[in-house]
């Protein structure tokens, strides 16, 4: 996955997600570094650990999206 | 399930575990079906055959195999219902299942609690169960919308019910939006157990995609109906005054009581609320040895669900219920539905019916109760042997309705915030209801919308307005949006139940009689301000004929010339094989008896009896009806247009009055056949049509229509009062628009038949209908009395009736009243007489001269004063001059009008004066009187505060 597939995947879902900010300087941040899928997924699940809840549902969100992104690109 | 189900292993466990080994027709067709994926189909299949576990099984499968290759968030399987209590029993029944396989379930709709919505946005179910309005909440939803692009099928549970609506329209809509968001094609399942237009219904779940029809069952369907009308018995005739009822509606009563006696658990079924209402308080003063609930729509929830767990855990014994029972709710298993009075439509009794041996392999057993009339007796046998055939009618799909569109607009721009013209009309056309609309239409109601701020029109773009958001989160319900008032008892000022506000505007004022909750009730006041409905309980007066609320069922075109058609052919059989015959219609016995003998008479009157192809105009005292078999909608349609254009050529008010077999027309003036005949010949169904939508904008009807779809197109405030609101201005100024368009076709798509009526006139000149005439000299024929002794029949014809009967207790009251006769001639006879005993005209035994004078039992010394009178020596007191004077004018009514003087001055609060006024030459039908006397007894109570 490339930072523009993250970015992607957030533009995708901005209009849906209830803290944008904090969202943002998340993909922002996994942007920066060069991730394979699976780091990504792993990071942004361990997020989710600590987070209060409509973040967490926000993450998913945006991890639902990568994972969507990418199997649209493997077929 | 059986060994070859193409089912997961852990579904058939759950299965197994349940007792449930064999799939039921439908679910053994449809299964493998949508197991495939890839078809749009609609499951037709008798009520409690499985249905919804034929749907819902091969799309768990789905998803169950989905969750192993991924973790699942979002909504993948969208189950709607036109109910919220259905949306819990589906729930119920398929939650366990749900739970075993790994994926979650939950429902939503307008009582789901906020803690709930938001658990849902964060944690969405599955499977979300849910209704049409509250997919159209979620759909332009923040979060949801999100949830809402993982949905891969979308099942629609009795499809058949919001097909005939708004709501069917607003939900195909609903559909390409949701689609559309989605990006690819969802699979779209529709369930229904009565249909009769499966492809018309299939197009519009699936606009123009392809749709497999899909029917099993049917056959296998054991259904037992039947005809009943009970006649009263010495025992029922103690109970009449007891219960204050009439004979025949407690022989009906009894029977009722009876056979839920012999039964396990019963539903009873009756057209209106409040006819549930009058039955469950009759029943309850029988002490029946069994508990039983009433269920209808103004009850309040709780009441309803105590009273469907009550007869599902085998508490009561008996339900009686109105339409708030007749779609799937579970109430376990019913062995018996009772109908009380026909049920007017096919689609009602199957549905009805349908609720009992609600499950498979079971019978479904049927009565229906009919009262002492030829129509409610061969209506309903011809509804059953149409529900036998399956016969059922056509779903009335509202097409290009203005108001679903300009909602539905608003969403699309929620939605997308900007769309180019070109794409909008591709997506509102995909939607079958708009399938026809153009480019033209599309921009009339763009303007009309850019008017009212709803949205912004740049060129070819249309893009989201001020008012759009608020406009479409305010106007969700397609369902007429009926203000209610409260009717409060003034004695204890607790409130005993709610009125819609249109009825109160038109019919309630100080002094109306109403039921409610099973009893009558005075109006006393009308708030202005609040509204409320001030009342009484209409104690002495509960004889009296109440106004009932409730609104009319129309009788389809096919029922009524296959009624028709009955008639004639019972008469041209041969007469030792009619029992036979008529058993195919469940008519047997009594029953059998009255409908042959009501139509040998009629024949005989007539001539002939109506057909399709044959009406009969027939002339008596006070008016003219036409026998036109049509049904209620066309008969309307032909009436209003008829007495329109007899108003017009005439100059003379043409009142008229119908019912789905004949229509009644009456005037102040001569009205002659010919002039009917006249009318039908001079005009083709052409004209006839234009001038039926120049008398349609000025009935009522057409204002209260108006009015609905005003406030669902932002003309009107959403809380404005009716009381408030200009209407004929509004519909002066709005004419030519969207919102007149829209009232129009409603009004002519949902209460009348145009085609049909407008086809009588072009029949009629080509000779393929043929109209004969005929005079009735003395009393008119039976088939015309259905409709003169029952003008109000129009209203539900169960309900009519009773007001028929309770008119005839009316009459027995007045009969058992006992007056002073007194010669005014010679002052020699003087005898207190019960009007019973008297003949029709009224003389004195001794020199038979008619002046009789009707004085009070009390008033023995009214022969002194007209002994002063007569001999006119000694002159009289004022007091003795106006005892004098009113005893002349009873003396007068009586030698006029005969016993009938004696039965009006028998009415409560009417005196000699009164009673001239009610009485004239032209009130002769029985009934027209004991409504006139009802009428002057009303007025009576409503001045005598003033007195």
């Amino acid at each position: 996955m490339t930072s523009s597939d993250i970015r992607a995947a957030f533009d995708n879902i901005a209009s849906h997600i209830s803290n944008l900010e904090t969202v943002k300087t998340i993909v922002d941040d996994l942007e920066s570094e060069v991730l394979s899928f699976d780091a990504i997924i792993e990071i942004l699940e361990k997020k989710i650990e600590d987070a209060e809840v409509t973040l967490r549902t926000d993450i998913r969100i945006l991890i639902n999206e990568c994972r969507h992104l990418e199997r649209r690109k493997s077929n | 399930m059986s060994a070859r189900t193409p089912l997961s292993k852990e579904i058939v466990q759950f299965l197994k575990s349940k007792g449930i080994v064999k799939p039921t027709p439908i679910q053994e067709k449809a299964i493998p079906l949508l197991l495939e994926g890839t078809h749009n189909s609609l499951l037709l299949a008798p009520t409690g055959s499985g249905k919804t576990e034929a749907a819902l099984l091969p799309l768990l499968n789905k998803l169950q195999q989905m969750s192993k290759q991924k973790e699942l968030f979002g909504f993948y399987i969208l189950y709607i219902t036109p109910l919220k209590a259905l949306n819990r029993d589906v729930f119920k029944r398929i939650v366990e299942l749900c739970e075993h396989l790994g994926l979650t379930a939950d429902v939503r709709h307008g009582d789901t609690t906020q803690y709930a919505r938001r658990k849902q946005a964060i944690y969405p179910p599955n499977l979300l169960i849910t209704t049409p309005e509250t997919l159209q909440a979620i759909l332009p939803g923040k979060r949801l919308r999100y949830h809402l692009r993982t949905v891969f099928a979308v099942v629609v549970d009795e499809v058949h019910n919001l097909a005939g609506s708004k709501r069917g329209t607003q939900l195909s809509l609903g559909l390409e939006r949701l689609e559309h968001l989605i990006g690819s094609g969802i699979m779209r399942v529709g369930l229904s157990a009565t249909v009769g237009n499966p492809k018309e219904v299939a197009r519009l779940l699936g606009g123009k995609r392809n749709i497999k029809t899909v029917w099993a069952g049917y056959d296998n369907r054991k259904v037992d109906l039947r005809v009943e009308m009970p006649s009263p018995n010495d025992q029922h005739k103690k109970l009449v005054k007891k219960l204050s009822y009439p004979p025949h509606s407690v022989a009906r009563l009894e029977t009722i009581v009876d056979l839920i006696e012999k039964h396990q658990s019963t539903l009873v079924f009756t057209n209106t609320r409040s006819f549930a209402e009058v039955l469950g308080a009759k029943m309850r003063a029988l002490s029946p040895p069994y508990t039983f609930d009433v269920h209808h729509g103004s009850l309040s929830k709780s009441a309803r669900l105590t009273a469907e767990d009550n007869l599902k855990s085998g508490v009561s014994k008996a339900i009686i219920a109105t339409s708030s029972l007749e779609l799937g709710i579970d109430i376990g298993q019913a062995d018996l539905v009772i109908q009380y009075s026909s049920p007017r439509e096919v689609s009602r009794l199957v549905q009805r019916v349908g609720r009992s041996g609600h499950s498979v392999g079971r019978i479904s057993k049927g009565i229906v109760i009919s009262t002492i009339n030829l129509d409610d007796i061969s209506e309903s046998g011809i509804i059953i042997r149409r529900a036998r055939l399956n016969k059922v009618e056509n779903a009335r799909i509202p097409k290009k309705a203005w108001d679903v569109l300009c909602h539905q607009i608003t969403g699309v721009l929620l939605d997308w915030d900007t769309i180019e013209k070109e794409s909008l009309l591709e997506l509102v056309t995909s939607a079958y209801p708009f399938s026809e609309v153009t480019a033209a239409e599309l921009d009339t109601l763009l303007q009309f919308m850019e008017g009212r701020y709803l949205l912004e029109l740049h060129g070819s773009q249309v893009s989201r307005g001020s008012k759009s958001r608020m406009f479409y989160y305010e106007r969700l319900s397609t369902i007429p949006d009926t203000r209610q008032v409260s009717a409060v008892d003034i004695t204890t000022r607790t409130s005993i139940g709610v009125l819609d506000e249109d009825y109160v505007a038109a019919n309630v004022a100080p002094g109306t009689v109403f039921v409610i909750r099973g009893r009558p009730w005075n109006v006393i006041n009308v708030d202005d301000e609040s509204g409320e409905v001030m009342c009484a309980p209409a104690t002495g007066t509960n004889t009296d004929a109440p106004r009932w609320i409730g609104e009319m069922i129309p009788v389809p075109y096919e029922v009524a010339s296959d009624v028709a058609i009955m008639w004639n052919t019972i008469l041209k059989k041969d007469t030792r094989r009619i029992d036979s015959w008529l058993a195919n219609y469940g008519i047997t016995g009594e029953a059998k008896n009255h409908l042959v003998d009501t139509l040998t008479r009629s024949r005989d009157v007539l001539g002939e009896l109506p057909s399709p192809d044959l009406y009969i105009l027939e002339t008596f005292g006070s008016g003219i009806v036409l026998h036109s078999p049509l049904g209620t909608r066309a008969n309307e349609t032909l009436g209003i247009v008829i007495a329109s254009l007899l108003t017009t050529r005439l100059g003379i008010e043409v009142a008229v009055e119908r019912d789905p077999y004949r229509i009644l027309f009456t005037a102040s003036d001569n009205l002659e056949s010919n002039h009917l005949l006249d009318v039908l010949r001079d005009y083709s169904g052409e004209q006839a049509s234009h001038i039926l939508k120049l008398a349609v904008k000025q009935t009522q009807n057409f204002a209260s229509r108006f009015v609905h779809v005003a406030r669902r197109m932002d003309i009107i405030r959403k809380d404005a009062k009716s009381k408030q609101i200009p209407v004929r201005y509004l519909i002066k100024s709005f004419e030519g628009t969207p919102v007149f368009e829209e009232a129009m076709r409603e009004v002519l798509d949902e209460k009348m038949d145009e085609k049909r009526a407008m086809k009588v006139f072009d029949r009629y000149s080509n000779g393929s209908l043929e109209i004969h005439e005929t005079k009735t000299i003395g009393p008119p024929s039976p088939l015309a009395r259905l409709i003169i002794e029952e003008k109000t029949r129009f209203e539900v014809m169960g309900e009519i009736t009773e007001e028929d009967e309770v008119l005839r207790m009316m009459e027995e009251r007045l009969l058992s009243k006992k007056f002073r006769l007194i010669c005014m001639a010679e002052n020699h006879w003087n005898s207190v007489r019960t009007i019973k005993t008297l003949d029709e005209v009224v003389t004195c035994p001794i020199c038979e001269s008619k002046m009789i004078a009707v004085v009070q039992l009390s008033d023995k010394d009214f022969t002194k004063l007209l002994d002063k009178r007569l001999r006119g020596k000694v002159l009289l007191t004022k007091e003795e001059e106006k005892k004098y004077k009113s005893a002349s004018l009873t003396a007068e009514l009586v030698s006029r009008y005969g016993k009938t003087a004696l039965l009006v001055l028998a009415g409560r609060g009417i005196g000699a004066t009164t009673a001239s006024r009610i009485l004239s030459p032209s009130l002769k039908e029985r009934l027209e009187i004991l409504r006139a006397i009802a009428k002057g007894e009303l007025q009576y109570e409503r001045t005598r505060p003033y007195w």
